[in-house]
């Protein structure tokens, strides 16, 4: 009998803390509007970001919001099919390589969105067994056409994460799919390696030169 | 309804094009199916990056520079407004009631509250402006794109696009605003400045991001013009398997349900 209760004590537990676990997943079009506003915050406070100065704006987004970006699904993404022709240790380079590239567009991206800009969220629903859900804004800015931009997120058992952004229907992913895969396929995957890094090196030249 | 058809036109087009065949020769390595013309197609991109550079963008800089943004946010509101009357048709022959109504709306409203364009009430009180056109109109009523093509100074496009960037231009009311010919070619040239302008801080992002300029452009383009065809829902484009599904290499042929 005792041991009949504490079974189902303990499986009211387990029940318990699977739901409060469940209820501290921030949803993901919340977690977006948290994202986009605290860069905006971000953003629009300094005027040396305003000038296009990036590189704080990097530094900000590694210690917040980045950590709610799925990179290796990004890479993985971009690179396609290819992917699995990849030694671990390789893939953990192009992650390496791409996520530097990534960051360096999405803040470049970024710090274009003034004040006179306003960011709106489009109605989302979320149903409790969806694992992928796209959670859908519009940047506004007067005198010009809105554009759409889209955040595609994943639940993983933590939190949602993004994995995918596109803007005016362009995802900035798997847009580089194609110019990935015929260097894949003429340098190999090493190939693929070296052209990212040596872009990102060039990038950072350029930006340590202005 | 005019047409594009001086002389000396003519042979300046004819000469941009053979520059891009002689230049783009050397690459014929075949990657994305929907560019089977890759070869002359990068040779037009360096073309077309040429003169941008050497040409275009100094004087849309120039331009940039001398006319405040207030300014240039009138003149684009002014060419904005016209161009909503086709994208207000184009919304009809596409069956899209209601996107129409917002569009012609537009319209109606800037052209009497806006002072002719000039402002875009509408937008402010949330009548978004959209995008359209009959490239879009031809892909929703099943015209495959064909290969992609890139068009001397125009840049990216598909065969599709480019009957459908012919029909824009003969349909836009432009003409019967500015009747006499300067008058007409010098509001497409303003307009095309005005466009290029806009784009300068567009053209970090991309010149950051893109490992090869060409064919991020022309995904980007590919992917743009499948979105506007599906109404913000292409299909493939979220496919969980990242090993499967290069959606892209599909059309837009079957856009219309």
């Amino acid at each position: 009998m005792m041991l009949l209760h504490f079974r189902k004590f303990f499986l009211l537990a387990g029940l318990l803390f699977a739901t409060i676990a469940q209820a501290e997943l921030t949803p993901p079009d919340q977690l977006v509007k948290q994202i986009t506003q605290e860069t905006y915050v971000y953003v629009n406070q300094d005027p040396s970001l305003q000038k296009g100065d990036i590189s704080k704006l990097i530094d900000w987004a590694e210690k917040s919001i980045l950590k709610d970006f799925d990179f290796n699904r990004m890479t993985r993404l971009a690179v396609g099919k290819d992917w699995r022709q990849a030694t671990p240790e390789q893939q953990k380079q192009l992650v390496y390589e791409f996520r530097k590239l990534l960051i360096r567009t999405f803040a470049n991206a970024f710090v274009g969105i003034k004040k006179d800009q306003t960011i709106e969220y489009k109605p989302f629903k979320l149903n409790p067994d969806d694992q992928s859900v796209v959670v859908k804004t519009l940047i506004v800015k007067p005198g010009a056409k809105p554009i759409d931009v889209n955040f595609s997120m994943e639940k993983m058992t933590d939190s949602w994460k993004v994995y995918d952004v596109t803007m005016a229907g362009v995802s900035m992913i798997t847009n580089y799919r194609d110019a990935f895969s015929q260097e894949i396929h003429t340098n190999g995957v090493d190939g693929l390696i070296k052209m990212l890094a040596d872009k990102n090196k060039q990038l950072e030249q350029k930006s340590k030169a202005s | 309804m005019r047409v594009l058809s001086k002389f000396n036109m003519r042979q300046w087009v004819a000469a941009v094009v053979l520059a891009a065949l002689m230049t783009g020769c050397a690459t014929t390595e075949k990657a994305n199916p929907r560019d089977p013309w890759e070869g002359y197609n990068r040779g037009m991109f360096q073309v077309n990056e040429a003169i941008d550079t050497v040409l275009v963008k100094p004087v849309a800089i120039g331009y940039d520079f001398i006319l405040p943004e207030p300014l240039r946010i009138l003149v684009t509101n002014f060419f904005s407004n016209i161009g909503d009357v086709m994208i207000g048709v184009n919304d009809l022959l596409q069956g899209r009631g209601e996107q129409a109504f917002n569009d012609l709306g537009r319209v109606v409203i800037n052209t009497t509250l806006g002072f002719g364009g000039l402002f875009d009430v509408a937008g402010n009180a949330g009548w978004y402006k959209s995008d359209n056109d009959f490239g879009v109109t031809f892909g929703r009523w099943g015209v495959p794109p064909g290969p992609y093509f890139v068009l001397p100074i125009l840049g990216p496009s598909d065969v599709r696009d480019t009957f459908g960037w012919a029909a824009d231009i003969a349909a836009s009311p432009i003409d019967l605003i500015f009747r006499d010919p300067t008058a007409y070619y010098t509001a497409w040239g303003v307009r095309f400045l005005n466009t290029r302008a806009n784009l300068l801080p567009a053209e970090k992002i991309i010149e950051e991001a893109a490992t090869d300029k060409y064919s991020y452009l022309r995904d980007a383009f590919m992917q743009n013009r499948l979105n506007l065809i599906y109404d913000g829902a292409p299909p493939g484009l979220d496919a969980d398997d990242e090993a499967a599904s290069k959606a892209d290499t599909n059309d837009g042929a079957t856009a219309q349900q």
